[in-house]
Parts: C-alpha cells; sequence; structure tokens
C-alpha cells in the first residue's frame, strides 16, 4: 500500500452543516469479531517479523522475555521428568509389583463411615437396632455438637446433608465406645468399615453374653427399609469457574478482556516427512551380566561398559500425517500417526574361537547378541525355572551355547527396527498467530513396534516374545512454522524422543531404551 | 485514558493495550462512518476491520498535522471506497442533469432527527450516490476531488449527489406527512 493510499487527501470543500451535524457524534458499538480479526491480521502481519528479544524502550517489557523465561522453566521440567523415567525403567514396566500398593490403598479406611441405610440393611439384631434408635436421636440434636475441624467445615460447606450422615455415622462409633463402661453389661462392637468404595454392610455389632431381658423388647421394632444408596467419596466432584463480567467503561478492564479473551478453535492437518538420527540404546542387562560373571561361563566383564552391548547411533526416516488444534491462544493439542523405519547397529562380543567350533548356528549366530536374542525366541522356561530367571537365562546362554564370549573383537549386527508412532503432544506458541511462528512441543509417543530385521535376515515382529509390541516415550521439541497465508503453513520440528520404556521384555537379556533426535518437515492445511 | 500522543506512540511500537485502547476510543464512530458506505452493519464490520489493520500498520505515517480522529476517518472513507470499487458501482454511475430542477432544499430539521434515522435513510441510496451524497454533504469533499477519488466526472458527481439529495428529500417528505397524518 502506498502513502497517497493512506494519505487520503483532506476535504476542500465545506459539507452540509445540518447531515454533517447529525452524523458527527453518531457511534455504534462494533461487534467484537472486528477486534478480534484486527488483532489476528496484526499477529499475521509480516511486518513485525523480528523477535523481540530485549526491551527496546523503557518500561516496556519485551513480548518475548517472558516466554522465554517460561520455555526454559518448562525445559527444565521436561529434563526433570526424562531423568526420572530414565532412573525408574524398571519401575515403568507393566508387570512391575503394583499389586501390593494397591491393596494396600483398599484397606485403608476411608474418610466417610457408612451411611446409614448400609446399617439398615444388616439383619435387625438388638444392637443393630439400638444403634440405629441412636443415630435418630443424635440426628435430632444439634449438629454443632463439639468444634468441627476445618476439614469438616469443608465438608459440611460442599454438601451439607453428606456432612449430617458423617457426624451421624461418628456419634454412632463414639456411642458405641461410651456404651463398653465397666458398669455397663452390653457391649457393642465398632461396626467395621467398608472397604473403599464398596457396598458391602459393615460388619454386625454383636452382643454380649450378658444383654439383658429389659433391652429384649427393642428387638420388635421393625427394621427399617432397605434403600440401597451409593456410597461416594467425598471430594471435589466439579470445579466451576466464574468470571466476573468485565465492563468496559472502566479503562483498566480492557487489559482483562483482553487477556480473558475468547479463543478461536483452530484445527489443521499436516503432512510431512521426518528424518533423524536413532540409537536403539541396547544395553545388556545387569542381571545376565552379573550372574555368568559368576558362573564364570563366559569371559565379559560386568566392570566393562565396553566388554557388554553397544549400540551404534543410524538414521530413521518416517512418514507422518497429523491433526491439531488450538485450545487457545498459545496453547495446542497435536496428534497424528507416523511410519518409521530405522536402522541401528550393535556391536556385539564375539564368541571364542573355541565356542565358534562348537557352534552349529553358522555365521548368522556368533555373537552375544544374536545369541541373547536366540534365547530369547526359545520355547519358554518351567515355572521352576523361571523362580531362577536371571541365572537360568544366563546360564541357559552359555550351557546351550557352550559359548564363551571375547569384546577384542566386537561384532556388528545391523537391525532394521520399524515402529508406527502415534503422538500426543502439547503445544504452547511462542509467537502465536505470526507469520513466522514458533512453538514448543512436549508430549508422549505410543510406538507400536512393527518388526525388526536382525543382520538383515532374521525377522522379529511383535509376536516373537522378544520386543513389546507397545512402547511409551517422551518428546520434546520445537518447531518453526511459515504462514504465508490463511490456509497453508509450512514447517521444521526438531524434536527429540526418548523411550520411558524398555522395547524388550523383561525377560529378555539386553534392553533398548530408542532415542531419536531429528528434523520433520511437513506441510500444514489449516481451516 | 492516556492522551492521543501516547496511545499513537504506543501502538507505533505495537503496543497491543494502547491498539486496543485506540480501538476502543474510535471504533464506534469509525463504524457508523462504515455503515455510511455500505449497506449494511456486517459488511460495516468488515470494512472497519480492515481499517483498523491498516491504521495499526500505517500510524507511523500520521504526523499529528491534523487531528488523529480526521486522519481516522480518511483512512476508514479510502478503505470503504476500495471496498465499495470491488463491486464496481461506480461504473454505471451517468449524468442525471434533469433532475437537477427538482433538487429540494436542505431540510433544516435534520439535525433534531436521530441519526439511525437518517442513517438508515443514506442506507437506502443506491451504492453509486450514496457514495457521493457521503463525500459531498457529510465529508466536504469537493465535486472535482468526488471525480477524482471515485474515477467519474465531477458533473457525474453532481448529478449523482442530486439525485441522492432528491431521493432523500423525497422520503423525508413522505415519512413527514405519514407522520402528519391524523390517526
Amino acid at each position: 500500500m502506498n502513502q497517497s493510499d493512506d494519505l487520503f487527501p483532506p476535504p476542500g470543500g465545506t459539507p452540509n452543516p445540518h447531515w454533517a451535524r447529525a452524523f458527527e457524534q453518531a457511534a455504534d458499538a462494533p461487534p467484537p469479531r472486528v477486534w478480534e480479526g484486527v488483532e489476528r491480521q496484526l499477529d499475521l502481519d509480516e511486518a513485525d517479523g523480528i523477535l523481540p528479544l530485549w526491551q527496546h524502550q523503557q518500561g516496556r517489557q519485551s513480548m518475548l522475555f517472558g516466554r522465554w523465561a517460561a520455555s526454559v522453566a518448562a525445559s527444565l521440567v521436561l529434563a526433570a521428568l526424562g531423568w526420572w523415567a530414565w532412573h525408574r525403567e524398571d519401575a515403568l514396566r507393566p508387570d512391575a509389583p503394583t499389586v501390593a500398593t494397591r491393596q494396600l490403598t483398599r484397606a485403608t479406611p476411608p474418610s466417610i463411615v457408612p451411611s446409614l441405610s448400609e446399617n439398615r440393611t444388616s439383619p435387625g439384631t438388638l444392637a443393630a437396632q439400638s444403634i440405629v434408635d441412636e443415630q435418630i436421636r443424635v440426628e435430632k440434636m444439634p449438629l454443632n455438637v463439639g468444634k468441627r475441624s476445618p476439614a469438616e467445615e469443608t465438608i459440611a460447606a460442599l454438601n451439607p446433608a453428606r456432612h449430617r450422615v458423617a457426624v451421624l455415622a461418628n456419634s454412632l462409633v463414639s456411642n458405641s465406645i461410651r456404651q463398653q463402661g465397666p458398669s455397663e453389661s452390653t457391649t457393642v462392637a465398632q461396626p467395621a468399615l467398608p472397604a473403599h468404595g464398596s457396598l458391602a454392610p459393615p460388619a454386625v455389632p454383636t452382643l454380649t453374653q450378658a444383654e439383658t431381658a429389659a433391652d429384649r423388647p427393642v428387638l420388635a421394632v421393625v427394621p427399617l427399609a432397605h434403600r440401597p444408596i451409593t456410597q461416594r467419596d467425598i471430594s471435589i466432584d466439579r470445579i466451576v469457574w466464574y468470571r466476573a463480567e468485565a465492563s468496559t467503561d472502566v479503562p483498566g478492564a480492557v487489559s482483562e478482556q483482553f487477556t480473558n479473551k475468547k479463543s478461536t478453535s483452530r484445527v489443521w492437518v499436516s503432512a510431512g516427512i521426518a528424518t533423524a538420527a536413532f540409537d536403539a540404546g541396547v544395553m545388556a542387562r545387569t542381571t545376565a551380566n552379573s550372574v555368568s560373571y559368576q558362573s564364570n561361563a563366559l569371559m565379559i566383564s560386568p566392570n566393562d561398559p565396553a566388554a557388554g552391548l553397544q549400540s551404534q547411533v543410524g538414521q530413521v526416516l518416517a512418514v507422518q500425517a497429523s491433526i491439531g488444534v488450538a485450545v487457545g491462544r498459545r496453547w495446542t493439542v497435536e496428534t497424528g500417526v507416523a511410519y518409521t523405519a530405522g536402522r541401528s547397529d550393535v556391536w556385539s562380543p564375539m564368541r571364542n574361537a573355541t565356542a565358534l567350533a562348537k557352534s552349529r548356528d553358522g555365521g548368522s549366530a556368533n555373537n552375544l547378541y544374536t545369541d541373547l536374542l536366540q534365547q530369547a525366541t526359545a520355547p519358554q522356561p518351567t515355572a521352576d525355572q523361571m523362580a531362577f530367571a536371571p541365572m537360568y537365562q544366563a546360564e541357559n546362554v552359555a550351557a546351550k551355547l557352550g559359548a564363551s564370549y571375547t569384546s577384542t573383537n566386537p561384532q556388528v549386527v545391523a537391525n532394521g527396527y520399524q515402529f508406527v508412532q502415534v503422538p500426543v503432544q502439547v503445544g504452547y506458541e511462542l509467537r502465536p498467530r505470526r507469520k513466522l511462528g514458533l512453538a514448543l512441543l512436549t508430549g508422549v509417543v505410543s510406538n507400536w513396534f512393527v518388526r525388526n530385521t536382525v543382520a538383515d535376515t532374521r525377522i522379529l515382529d511383535a509376536n516373537a516374545g522378544v520386543y513389546r509390541p507397545v512402547t511409551v516415550a517422551g518428546s520434546a521439541g520445537m518447531r518453526l512454522r511459515y504462514r504465508p497465508g490463511k490456509n497453508w503453513s509450512a514447517s521444521v520440528a526438531g524434536t527429540f524422543q526418548q523411550s520411558l520404556q524398555s522395547l524388550t521384555q523383561t525377560e529378555v537379556g539386553f534392553r533398548a531404551t530408542p532415542q531419536q533426535l531429528g528434523l520433520s518437515f511437513c506441510v500444514d492445511r489449516h481451516f | 485514558m492516556p492522551d492521543e500522543r501516547t496511545l499513537v506512540d504506543g501502538c507505533r511500537q505495537q503496543d497491543r493495550l494502547a491498539q486496543r485502547l485506540l480501538y476502543e476510543q474510535f471504533a464506534g464512530r469509525l463504524f457508523t462512518v462504515c455503515k455510511r458506505y455500505v449497506k449494511d452493519s456486517d459488511e460495516a464490520a468488515d470494512v472497519l476491520q480492515d481499517s483498523f489493520v491498516k491504521i495499526f500498520r500505517h500510524l507511523d505515517k500520521f504526523r499529528f498535522e491534523c487531528p488523529l480522529e480526521a486522519w481516522l476517518k480518511r483512512v476508514v472513507i479510502n478503505t470503504a471506497l476500495k471496498h465499495l470499487r470491488k463491486n464496481k458501482p461506480f461504473a454505471h454511475m451517468t449524468d442525471v442533469d434533469d433532475l437537477a430542477h427538482t433538487l429540494p432544499q436542505p431540510d433544516q430539521s435534520l439535525p433534531a432527527l436521530h441519526y439511525t434515522y437518517l442513517l438508515g435513510l443514506v442506507q437506502e441510496l443506491p451504492p453509486g450516490c450514496r457514495t457521493v451524497f457521503n463525500l459531498y454533504a457529510i465529508e466536504g469533499y469537493t465535486h472535482s476531488e468526488i471525480g477524482a477519488l471515485l474515477g467519474i466526472s465531477e458533473g457525474t458527481s453532481k448529478s449523482q449527489f442530486f439525485r441522492a439529495r432528491g431521493l432523500l428529500q423525497h422520503k423525508l417528505t413522505d415519512d413527514q406527512s405519514i407522520r402528519n397524518e391524523p390517526v
């Protein structure tokens, strides 16, 4: 646009005073979409293509400085998570012993004492009926007996009815304790608390042998009708966020209104390719090495990392399609699917000459890596053997093959991995709605194992018993997107993926935690 | 509310809050200007949006040699004319000098009428003569300037203006007679 277009010449004549005056102060509020459109256009303005990395005027904070601080903080959090995941590789196994913990949790008494209806469902014994009568009596008492704890105050505020039930139940317990005095002949056991979330009736209170006959007429009282009730935890069921209506008459409200501006949903689809450095992260498991050291069957020292398996960095190529949606001005959620094929060689100790002579497998299986693979694909051991799995594992390798290994001249075994990856990522736009956009990405990637071609000859798929069908990896990266128009853009993203689980099953003598570091190139279509 | 110079300086530095404040201050009056040039509010909103984008992109060209609102108004009018040129309403305008003898005198009671009523009358005009009427009667451009702006002859501008005035006067008279009829 040239200057003459903007500098529209001022009028040289005189307006009609009546008409001009009629429209002089006329004003109508434009619809909100006007400002939203203006803002969007300004964000896409190519004239605003320089990153304001520093303060260029006194008193005005750089728009980007805060975002960089946020991105650094996010990176630190991500690094901490990665470190944690790296050191908890075994804990993330699907078969990790979490059952005991779960049982312990279930045995913990809930914060809510069983409701009255559960007592009603129990057989109508004297003690039970007495307890119910006592509950009814207590129910008529004012609720502010005794001092409430802060938690009780909160519960009472959230749900007064539920709190009343809790008070009744507490009074039930305390009442039963009071009845256990030495002068009274009737003792009532405290009702057992049901398991968390369970509808099973609590243990029925019992009477002692010294029950008096005067108490017996109470037994004639007809038990209360059974009414099913669902017991639920006291928790915050729903959080309702309120936003006070900002008045545009107040100048300060404008910035708040601007901050809380409604975001429009933006959806895009992408297609592209990715190439990355790929390291399968193959390492011999510690158990196998230590046992083999003890048995002296293998010549590998557990203290020498170079003596074990070692994978080399290879290359991976992926074809990917994804879809993303903006859930706010800066946040995005993205998912998709990618088909990945990568190669990562493994340096493996060779069998020594004596073992080679004994081996009848030919040249394709004359190193530790292939032997471990063969071991993993062999028929499963019996239950007794599984009880000594590590020892069985290592000794079986040595005993079956009669092999010993040396790392003086390691052998390279090619591995051709293929995965289907389904990433779910969250993005934070550092430069939202700009022509040149920058975003931080982080998320998880589920790797669906397809197959691994070992030494270009042996194909191991997900059913071979070596690799897990699905593993999870964490990913982080940064994406640069050039968006010349409304509908199309091109993006390049640098991503790092770290597997959070071993690619191999726990019974396999080595583990693999793949890493990827590379670039992806995509074309995006925006809607 | 900051003064105009502070607002303009903030907008020139792409300060979004300053841009928002400038928008809040002038959008209402400029929206009415847009509505005078186009046929409905939706179209006027589009013109206003484009206008503010231009304003914020080229505010550095404003030298404070005239009131800010006047400059903003000129940008809005220019944008509205560009918008109208897409539909080429001026290409079909012809001289209507034969209507000159029917021109009525300006209605002295106009200020008493609410602008929304007058706005409705203006919006009912055909696009060509509506534009000329706005530029001549309300903005104060001469017919020669209007001819240069719209790419038409000065005579065409005059005839379109006379036609607009005739239509408006006719409408005003009709409405007045309806109001004066006994119930």
